[in-house]
């Protein structure tokens, strides 16, 4: 009877120790995607932030890009380099940012970023002034949306970035 | 018996293991900080954008056209974000003045300083009648005006004083005790009453600070660049002058009238000269001349009256003596720096004396309003309004206490110089 005893204790204790090897493994192996999908959404969301930068606070690389042939331009930005303010764009950048939207793909080559988007600039009675997307829309699962504050000319409006 | 206790006694520890085991692993979980962080983003943006296209100022202090300006952003909208405002530093809309005063006073008083602007913003005077005992929590400045033994209202004025409410009295003194015998004239406003003279004052004037650090500073800045309204008291047809009639109003300047007349929207003509007639047309902004001193004309208030700025450097006729006599009253501390204005007769008179006090301020100026006040005179008690009311925080649209803020530093300089901090603050409902 003793040894019966001892037998269901030691059968018991091993039903409760896998029990706990499995609890714990189901919720680490499900914790994992999450956790990888946030760091992607993480790492995206940075980049989506740095593209906003780059186009809301930078010149561009010359700084008179829009000047220029759109080939020889090493980076864009809207920022308007004559008054050198914070969140204050060049309206002469933004027309020959939007009409060069038609070639997606050297926009997002001067941009540097590996990953889609679709830039939009809505002014403050809500007319578009940028909309640039690529043709074809596929998202990846994960897209990250970011929208600024941003002045030009006597106007303001809103720049609203998505990336995925 | 004994195997049933070893089983109860497992049973005990393995619930007492999964109750330890669920506190440590309690479920892993993922948390950032972008959601706080798109909303400082965001509200620093928003004041970016204030700024670029000139409006923050406006927004500043206007809760109708900031909430209009951020109406225009769809992502705010969206997403039902709670947007506020906050501004420290600068001279609120309204400004509470609690006076001991007769009804007759208050009205005399709201006369004086209505329409007040400044930097082109209203600024109201409020001027509510209080008792000494019980003086309003909502209060910015106590105005004591006439004489009377304030000794009971130490432990009152020095609990206002603490809250950061200043305190001017506008009053004459008869006798040495009347200072010296009241702890509120000694311990408050730090006065005391040396002797009584038999003296005619010439003039007198404001005493140039040293330095921008000396409690005189704010004062003096305040009475060369806050505009003072006049209001029209009369009209009359003036020839090449758009508003027919033209309001006409007196500038009283040193016991002598000088009439203006309001042409149009942007020019004024004035008597410089006292005798009655218009000899100098002055445009909006620009300055004149009367009686010897410098004035800029700062604001034209439609046909109803007038704003105009005293410019260095402005002699005051007497206002301390009464009767023939002069008081001759000094900062019991010896502190001369403490004097604002001095008069000058036979010899000098501390005519308004300033005190710092349990972190506020008090000053003393005499009852100027004991004959027919010069405008001079108000403008200085406006300064000391302005100088002693509480500078708090002012709230636009606040509904909830806990949001994401950015600050920004603002400056104006229309008619004085004005640096003050704005914070826009952003939260969710929820």
């Amino acid at each position: 009877m003793k040894a019966q005893i001892s037998f269901v204790e030691y059968l018991t204790s091993m039903i409760i120790f896998i029990g706990f090897v499995t609890f714990i493994s189901i919720q680490v192996s499900s914790f994992i995607p999450n956790y990888l999908n946030e760091v992607r959404k993480e790492k995206m969301r940075s980049e989506a932030f740095q593209l906003s930068e780059l186009l809301i606070n930078d010149p561009g690389e010359p700084i008179n890009w829009e000047n220029i042939n759109f080939d020889n331009v090493k980076r864009l930005g809207l920022s308007d380099e004559t008054k050198n303010k914070t969140n204050f764009l060049s309206e002469s950048k933004i027309v020959a940012f939007n009409l060069n939207c038609s070639n997606y793909e050297k926009i997002k080559e001067k941009l540097g970023t590996d990953y889609d988007f679709s830039v939009y600039l809505f002014d403050s009675k809500g007319q578009t002034k940028i909309k640039c997307s690529p043709n074809t829309i596929a998202f990846r699962g994960i897209n990250i949306t970011i929208s600024r504050m941003v002045a030009f000319g006597n106007d303001f409006g809103e720049l609203i970035l998505e990336v995925w | 018996m004994k195997a049933q206790i070893n089983i109860i006694e497992l049973i005990t520890v393995l619930i007492a293991i999964f109750v330890a085991f669920g506190v440590l692993f309690s479920g892993f979980s993922y948390k950032n900080k972008w959601g706080e962080t798109n909303l400082i983003i965001a509200s620093r943006d928003l004041i970016l954008t204030m700024d670029r296209i000139g409006k923050l100022y406006n927004y500043s202090f206007g809760v109708e056209s900031l909430s209009s300006f951020l109406d225009k952003f769809s992502s705010l909208n969206k997403t039902n974000l709670i947007a506020w405002s906050e501004t420290r530093g600068a001279l609120p809309q309204y400004i509470i003045v609690a006076c001991n005063c007769t009804k007759e006073q208050i009205n005399e008083m709201n006369f004086w300083y209505s329409r007040l602007k400044i930097n082109d913003r209203n600024i109201s005077l409020i001027f509510l009648q209080s008792s000494l005992d019980s003086i309003p929590t909502e209060t910015d400045v106590l105005l004591i005006r006439d004489y009377k033994n304030l000794s009971k209202y130490y432990n009152n004025f020095k609990d206002c004083l603490s809250r950061g409410i200043g305190i001017v009295e506008m009053m004459d003194f008869s006798n040495a005790n009347e200072v010296n015998g009241d702890e509120v004239q000694k311990k408050i406003f730090g006065l005391n009453f040396a002797d009584v003279y038999l003296d005619t004052i010439s003039y007198s004037n404001l005493t140039i600070p040293e330095d921008s650090s000396g409690i005189t500073y704010q004062p003096y800045k305040n009475f060369y660049h806050v505009p003072l309204p006049i209001l029209n008291s009369s009209s009359e047809n003036l020839p090449n002058c758009n508003y027919q009639p033209s309001a006409e109003g007196k500038i009283r300047i040193n016991n002598t009238n000088y009439t203006f007349w309001i042409c149009d929207e942007s020019s004024v003509w004035f008597d410089t000269d006292g005798d009655g007639l218009n000899d100098t047309k002055v445009s909006l902004g620009g300055n004149v001349e009367i009686n010897g001193y410098n004035f800029t004309l700062s604001y034209i208030n439609d046909n109803e009256g007038i704003a105009i700025s005293f410019r260095p450097k402005f002699n005051f006729s007497d206002f301390l003596s009464k009767d023939g006599n002069v008081n001759l009253i000094n900062p019991n501390d010896g502190n001369e720096k403490r004097i604002l204005v001095k008069a000058i007769g036979s010899r000098e008179y501390p005519a308004v004396i300033l005190n710092t006090v349990f972190g506020s301020r008090t000053a003393w100026i005499p009852n100027f309003d004991r004959r027919i006040a010069n405008d001079e005179e108000k403008e200085l008690l406006l300064s000391l309004l302005l100088w002693a009311s509480k500078k708090e925080v002012k709230q636009i649209g606040g509904v909830i206490k806990s949001g994401l803020s950015s600050s920004y530093i603002n400056v104006k300089n229309k008619d004085i110089y004005e640096v003050y901090s704005f914070s826009l603050i952003l939260a969710h409902p929820y």
